[in-house]
């Protein structure tokens, strides 16, 4: 006992000031993530301004009514759930294809070239991609309909008055955004794989499918399941630039782009109320929150080593 | 050393107390200034003018503007009711001020007018009325014409050229007779310019009883008198105006992509892409008086609705309040009193300093002080309107020196919704109008602009408001407009 009191303390003087440096960071947490949380009864409350945030009245679950109040319940959800696992399991893929190219160029220079390309268009504000997307699909200025389908003899189309692009444009257009900077997390993980793996394929014969299918892919596959993971838990959020600013807020569009994000926005527009937006983030956050908590099950119930916690 | 040091960090806390106590000897009210046209670069000389003005009448408060960006207001605003850091605003471009009595962040003010406040009453007379929600009141709406018609604003050269008089131009009929010829003449003109995401008219003849939209309200020229809360959507109004919609767009009126234009409306009048545009004042002289100083050119307005009315929602669109959490509120309470009745204060913040900023004619208008201009000035000049009272001070040259009485005396004259002074507490049904919102913005903006299969959406449009629950937010209105006849 006496002993083991004494290791603890040599450790923690020895520690000391790893411990020191790790307090600015740990109040920053506390401050940011771990006090707001208090907040969360504003999702149960009728807040008052003069009264405020605990001394306002409880108000049961009338905070949460309005989201399920239309037939547009079914089709916020949809859109929600349904866009962002698309964008998982694409984005996925498509970063993963980018990175494992990146790794194959052989030239420092060119390689460095590429990912640096390949960033551009996640540093671009949403505002100016909706532009960018409206010179492309716009009905009598557009590139496509002009440039495209009216010297092809087609008939040009309405891309904003019609919904049942819009899966395939916000599909695109959050792929095109986002590949670049998830691609370059894979590609860390890949450029630190022991290069002694490839050599041995090499010598046993192993051509460049063998070699990914076999060793880059199992090698990530732990970061793969990581940023999966953390995807999951913001499922229930929905990018505001992507759903708002690129359909250009057009009504017609709605049963597409309409998303929990923007609904609430819209529909808080005007009354401007806490309670019912501390509501929607109570529900996306939980729920968020508990799709972790099962995905983590799940993994850890087929391969423990390859669960988070 | 020790000492010393405590010493001399005592004297330091000492003298900097004293300093603070000095300091707030005055109590200073904070009043938030919105910065829509150029910054107020020259704000603390204004302030010195204000505060000076105040001690000359033995007031023992001092004022200062807290500017607030056009883009920020609502958000910087809403942020500074939760923490009393601002003592009197004007609620233009936020939730309605029922919605801000329900959510506590403004003082009921009965009490503090009564007694430091007789001005605001004065001023006002039973316009007051609007600005109280279920009985109580909770602010001073500006000086203004309060009634509003829907004109129509055209470009005076063309008009001319094509031989079209306004004057002639009295209803949807007359007008798109007039708009055939036009287009005629010039066949790549947008005849009826839309803003920023379509939008291009207000709703008109239309009381939407103190709130921002029309799910539910008084059609005042289908029966003036009638207190029956209607459906808008189902209205004739609304229908005969969808008939004239389907005229425009086969003719040819709208813009190219109107959905996704980018500018308000009176942009495209302004650099020639288009022909007129819808807009709502209380007669034509008025609407031409703002909108040719924005638009830059000679126009033409054309009065399409019958009447001017005055409802509520007109009335309260801008209402001076006090925060709930504002510690100032009774210097906050005088000094607003001061805004609607002393002149030199008005002036002072509508206007500028006479001789730095403008200078009186002899016709009893002001222009600019030497060669300064709407943009060099450094208080901006068009910004007279979101004070209290516009009408104590003096016009902008051309407007003429009794342009205010005219806007005083249309207030006298104007048709009046019977439900004018009732406000519609919208928090019994916040679910309902929330979800008809949505309903609404899907599909408003293509009905207007006849785009896709209109009939089948004007259904759909209908369909879901009922699904939505529209018929409870009328049934709701119905109830408390009732109590409110009954008192």
């Amino acid at each position: 006992m006496q002993s083991a009191f004494k290791g603890l303390r040599r450790k923690l003087k020895r520690y000391m000031p790893l411990y020191i440096m790790m307090l600015p960071g740990l109040a920053y947490i506390i401050v940011n993530n771990y006090i707001p949380l208090a907040g969360l009864q504003l999702a149960f409350k009728k807040f008052k301004y003069a009264k405020g945030i605990w001394d306002s009245p409880w108000n049961g679950i009338k905070n949460f009514t309005y989201l399920f109040k239309t037939g547009d319940a079914w089709v916020i959800i949809r859109n929600t759930l349904g866009y962002n696992l698309i964008f998982i399991i694409l984005g996925t893929i498509f970063a993963i294809l980018v990175a494992i190219l990146l790794n194959e160029i052989h030239l420092k220079k060119v390689q460095q070239v590429y990912q640096t390309v390949v960033l551009i268009p996640y540093l671009i504000s949403y505002v100016i991609v909706s532009y960018i997307t409206y010179a492309l699909l716009g009905e009598s200025n557009g590139m496509i309909n002009n440039s495209i389908l009216v010297p092809l003899g087609l008939q040009p189309a309405s891309f904003y008055t019609d919904p049942k692009y819009w899966p395939y444009i916000l599909t695109t257009v959050q792929l095109w955004k986002t590949f670049g900077y998830s691609s370059i997390i894979y590609f860390a993980t890949i450029i630190g794989i022991d290069k002694a793996y490839y050599e041995a394929a090499v010598v046993d014969g192993a051509g460049t499918w063998k070699q990914i299918t076999s060793i880059t892919l199992p090698m990530i596959k732990p970061v793969i399941i990581t940023l999966t993971l953390l995807s999951i838990g913001r499922i229930f959020y929905s990018d505001f630039g992507l759903f708002y600013q690129v359909p250009m807020n057009t009504g017609l569009l709605y049963d597409a782009t309409n998303t929990i994000d923007t609904y609430v926005y819209r529909g808080l527009l005007e009354t401007n109320d806490v309670g019912r937006a501390s509501a929607a983030g109570f529900i996306q956050s939980v729920l968020g929150f508990l799709l972790v908590l099962g995905t983590n099950a799940a993994v850890r119930a087929i391969e423990k080593d390859q669960a988070l916690f | 050393m020790k000492k010393t040091l405590a010493f001399l960090l005592m004297t330091v806390m000492l003298i900097t107390s004293i300093g603070f106590a000095a300091a707030e000897d005055k109590e200073t009210v904070q009043v938030a200034y919105l910065l829509a046209m150029n910054a107020a670069e020259e704000r603390d000389l204004v302030q010195d003018a204000v505060n000076e003005r105040l001690a000359e009448l033995g007031y023992d408060f001092e004022i200062e503007f807290v500017c607030i960006d056009f883009a920020s207001w609502a958000t910087q605003i809403n942020l500074m009711l939760t923490d009393g850091s601002i003592d009197l605003f004007n609620a233009c471009f936020m939730s309605s001020i029922s919605v801000l009595a329900d959510q506590g962040s403004i003082e009921p003010v009965d009490e503090l007018f009564a007694e430091y406040g007789q001005g605001i009453l004065d001023a006002l007379g039973d316009y007051i009325d609007c600005a109280r929600v279920g009985g109580v009141l909770y602010g001073a709406p500006k000086v203004n014409a309060f009634s509003s018609a829907l004109m129509f604003l055209m470009d005076k050269d063309i008009c001319d050229e094509l031989g079209i008089d306004p004057q002639t131009i009295t209803d949807f009929a007359s007008l798109t007779e007039a708009l055939k010829v036009v287009h005629a003449a010039y066949p790549d003109m947008t005849m009826i310019a839309n803003g920023n995401g379509g939008d291009y008219m207000d709703t008109f003849d239309t009381d939407l009883l103190g709130t921002s939209d029309p799910l539910g309200a008084l059609m005042l020229a289908e029966d003036s008198t009638s207190l029956t809360v209607q459906n808008y959507y189902t209205s004739d109004t609304f229908k005969n105006l969808l008939s004239y919609v389907k005229t425009w767009s086969d003719e040819g009126f709208f813009m190219k992509d109107p959905l996704n234009a980018q500018d308000g409306s009176m942009a495209y009048l302004s650099n020639g892409q288009a022909f007129g545009s819808f807009v709502s004042y209380s007669d034509e002289a008025t609407a031409l008086s703002v909108q040719e100083k924005a638009v830059g050119k000679d126009l033409y307005a054309a009065q399409i609705t019958q009447d001017a009315w005055a409802t509520t929602s007109n009335v309260n669109g801008m209402t001076w309040c006090i925060p709930a959490l504002s510690e100032h509120q009774v210097a906050a309470t005088q000094f607003l009193n001061l805004l609607f009745t002393d002149a030199d204060i008005s002036n002072l913040v509508c206007n500028g300093i006479e001789g730095v900023h403008y200078v009186v004619t002899d016709e009893g208008n002001i222009t600019f002080a030497g060669d300064l201009n709407p943009v060099t000035t450094g208080w901006p000049s068009g910004m007279g309107t979101f004070w209290p009272n516009i009408c104590i001070t003096y016009p902008w040259a051309p407007d003429a020196a009794d342009v205010y009485d005219n806007w005083l005396a249309s207030n006298e004259t104007c048709m009046k919704s019977p439900a004018l002074g009732f406000a519609f507490d919208s928090s019994v049904v916040s679910d309902e109008v929330a979800a008809c919102s949505t309903v609404v913005d899907k599909y408003i903006a293509a009905l207007l602009l006849n785009i896709g299969d209109t009939d089948a959406l004007y259904q759909s449009l209908i369909d879901e408001l009922d699904a939505a629950g529209i018929n409870d937010i009328i049934a709701a209105k119905q109830e408390q407009l009732n109590a409110w006849a009954a008192e």
